[in-house]
């Protein structure tokens, strides 16, 4: 608890993280609010076409080419990608966390072959190969979370096999040893929990990019087909962009807020969680 | 892909006294051969998970249903192979360029590929230009007024450029330059019809590719920025930098001359590995822009499901970031000869 307090003591100096931590909460409270606030589904013709933004308080941020809401959408859009997002980064969190922990704890032969299997998948081009699986796997939700944390695991494989190995060699993990401690306890109970803070931060940086990467799907109508999400109603307004700029401009704008602010947040995390490193 | 093997042969023959570069060379290719190989095993599994197979694919198509047909179909292409024969079949094709037919072009892969090359290569060869020259003016700029306000303020520019999504800027940029000043084209590649030939036309082509260009640039400016930013800053307490300063030199010698070339490897070495997600951007960019190069062919593709082109597109992308990383290394082996590649 003392801990909790001192890392908020040290989290609150950031005045980037804290706007970073803001954001990130008003984004969440939007997906979480969106039926309460918005009742109506957000894909319903709600009022005229083209309303601009700030002119009408029945539609505050104005409505798209079909008359539908672009409030509502936002609202009903931050779910699907602040979901992608959250998903997406820990089951890519997930695979790296396993793949690194094995190559950093085992070495050898072992850890020079996942390495090599997680350069490999560096070099495949990533929203490429998550393209080509969201067409295979035909387009839901589902697929394409898993094709995002398919493509986006190697980062964090490679910070936990480095911390790993710099942990393998230390006397409390040595000492786990000859007590005779199963392996798969030392690496989940002893090493795993000092080695959080910088996968925390590295999951976070992931989040970002996984909803970069699944506003770039749905904007070219790869995504999930039945649902609204930021990405999306960019790709609709595209067509009509040049009278109506912000039919794509405010989705746009949103995912750009939202992901400055989970990049915010997680150079707040690195900051705290790593004092050491602050200067940088 | 066979030339690369036989290159692989020779240097190993030489081995004891091949000078740093080739032992380099052979080191890399170690590395690149079997990515390679993965891609291809990834590929053709992929296929797999097609839901029916191919020849389903290819019947939809064409609009035939006729069971004999299929069957047939399916013997010409070896589907009623086991599936290590499959695989084998696979390997051969490609060793031999043959990619299969691109249903929706009515044209061999290979050459819809090759037509679509040259856009998407100028594209983003002149993206990574500009976005290394940017980034490592602002980098340096910024590691020279460390801490002021000059510093912030690149650091919040490059902050707000990574967290944009790349068709927005594209969008956001056709608004501002197109639409409202008509400085420049919506898009597209050259004006059609307009026979223009030599200088004309290259700069006709230079005036489409503005907007493209600095789109596909302005991300990886923010992450040159950052990058050179910081290494620079790590060798402000170096010894060879504190000597040249002892010299007298000015501030700007001691920046430009001495230190940048040192913060240039790490830098040259991240467009080596960020070539695959530049081109993965070129897919967004070049469908914004109506840009007639491979990242338009990989989105048409995956719409109408064109899966012989899609993964085409995917292992020839592959292979290009493995020779592009492969080049990157030699010239940083080249900057640096004490640069150990291990």
């Amino acid at each position: 608890m003392a801990s909790l307090r001192e890392f908020w003591r040290r989290y609150r100096q950031n005045p980037g993280a804290v706007l970073g931590l803001i954001i990130v909460l008003g984004a969440m409270a939007m997906a979480l609010l969106a039926p309460w606030v918005f009742p109506d589904d957000p894909r319903r013709i709600a009022g005229a076409p083209y309303i601009a933004p700030f002119v009408t308080w029945q539609f505050p941020l104005g409505t798209d080419q079909l008359g539908r809401d672009l409030l509502a959408q936002l609202f009903y859009g931050a779910r699907v990608s602040l979901l992608v997002g959250i998903v997406a980064a820990l089951g890519a969190a997930l695979i790296g966390c396993t793949i690194g922990a094995l190559a950093g704890f085992y070495g050898g032969r072992l850890g020079a072959l996942l390495m090599r299997g997680t350069e490999m998948f560096q070099t495949i081009p990533d929203i490429m190969l998550a393209l080509v699986l969201v067409t295979i796997l035909q387009a839901s939700l589902t697929s394409v979370i898993i094709s995002i944390a398919i493509v986006s695991w190697t980062t964090v494989a490679r910070v936990t096999r480095a911390e790993f190995l710099k942990l393998r060699s230390q006397d409390f993990v040595l000492a786990c040893i000859v007590m005779g401690m199963p392996s798969w306890r030392i690496i989940v109970s002893q090493i795993f929990p000092n080695v959080l803070p910088p996968i925390m931060v590295m999951t976070s940086i992931i989040a970002a990019g996984a909803i970069l990467a699944e506003s770039s799907l749905s904007f070219l109508g790869l995504g999930d087909p039945n649902s609204v999400s930021w990405g999306m109603m960019t790709g609709v307004g595209r067509s009509v962009f040049r009278n109506a700029w912000y039919v794509s401009g405010i989705p746009g704008l949103a995912i750009l807020i939202a992901v400055l602010g989970i990049n915010l947040v997680s150079d707040g995390l690195n900051d705290a969680l790593n004092p050491k490193r602050r200067e940088r | 892909m066979t030339d690369v093997t036989s290159t692989s042969g020779a240097v190993r023959k030489h081995r004891k006294t091949a000078p740093r570069a080739l032992q380099v060379i052979a080191n890399r290719l170690a590395q690149a051969i079997p990515t390679i190989a993965c891609v291809l095993v990834v590929n053709f599994f992929l296929v797999r998970l097609i839901p029916g197979d191919p020849v389903d694919a290819f019947v939809a198509k064409a609009q035939a249903a006729d069971a004999l047909f299929k069957e047939n179909l399916r013997h010409e292409m070896g589907l009623d192979q086991p599936i290590w024969v499959q695989f084998g079949i696979y390997l051969w094709k490609i060793v031999h360029l043959d990619f299969g037919w691109s249903f929706q072009n009515s044209a061999p892969v290979l050459e819809v590929i090759l037509s679509r090359l040259w856009p998407t290569v100028l594209l983003v060869v002149v993206s990574i230009a500009l976005s290394l020259v940017g980034g490592v003016v602002l980098g340096v700029t910024a590691a020279r007024y460390f801490l002021t306000w000059k510093d912030r303020a690149i650091a919040i520019m490059s902050m707000i450029l990574y967290a944009m999504p790349a068709f927005w800027i594209g969008l956001s940029l056709i608004v501002v330059f197109s639409v409202k000043l008509r400085l420049v084209p919506v898009g597209g590649f050259d004006t059609i019809g307009s026979g223009k030939t030599g200088l004309a036309y290259a700069l006709d082509v230079a005036r489409h590719m503005v907007l493209p260009a600095a789109t596909l640039g302005l991300f990886y400016l923010a992450v040159y920025t950052r990058l050179v930013r910081a290494s620079m800053l790590e060798l402000l307490d170096s010894d060879f930098v504190r000597t040249a300063r002892a010299k007298g030199l000015s501030e700007s010698t001691v920046l430009w001359r001495h230190m940048l070339p040192h913060a240039l490897l790490p830098v040259l070495t991240m467009v080596g590995v960020q070539l695959g997600s530049l081109l993965s951007g070129a897919i967004v960019i070049e469908t914004v822009f109506s840009w007639p190069g491979l990242g338009r062919l990989t989105f048409q593709a995956a719409l109408q499901r064109d899966y012989n082109t899609l993964l085409a597109i995917l292992l020839m992308s592959t292979v290009v970031v493995v020779t592009a990383n492969l080049i990157v290394d030699l010239v940083s082996a080249w900057i640096d000869r004490r640069m150990d590649v291990n």
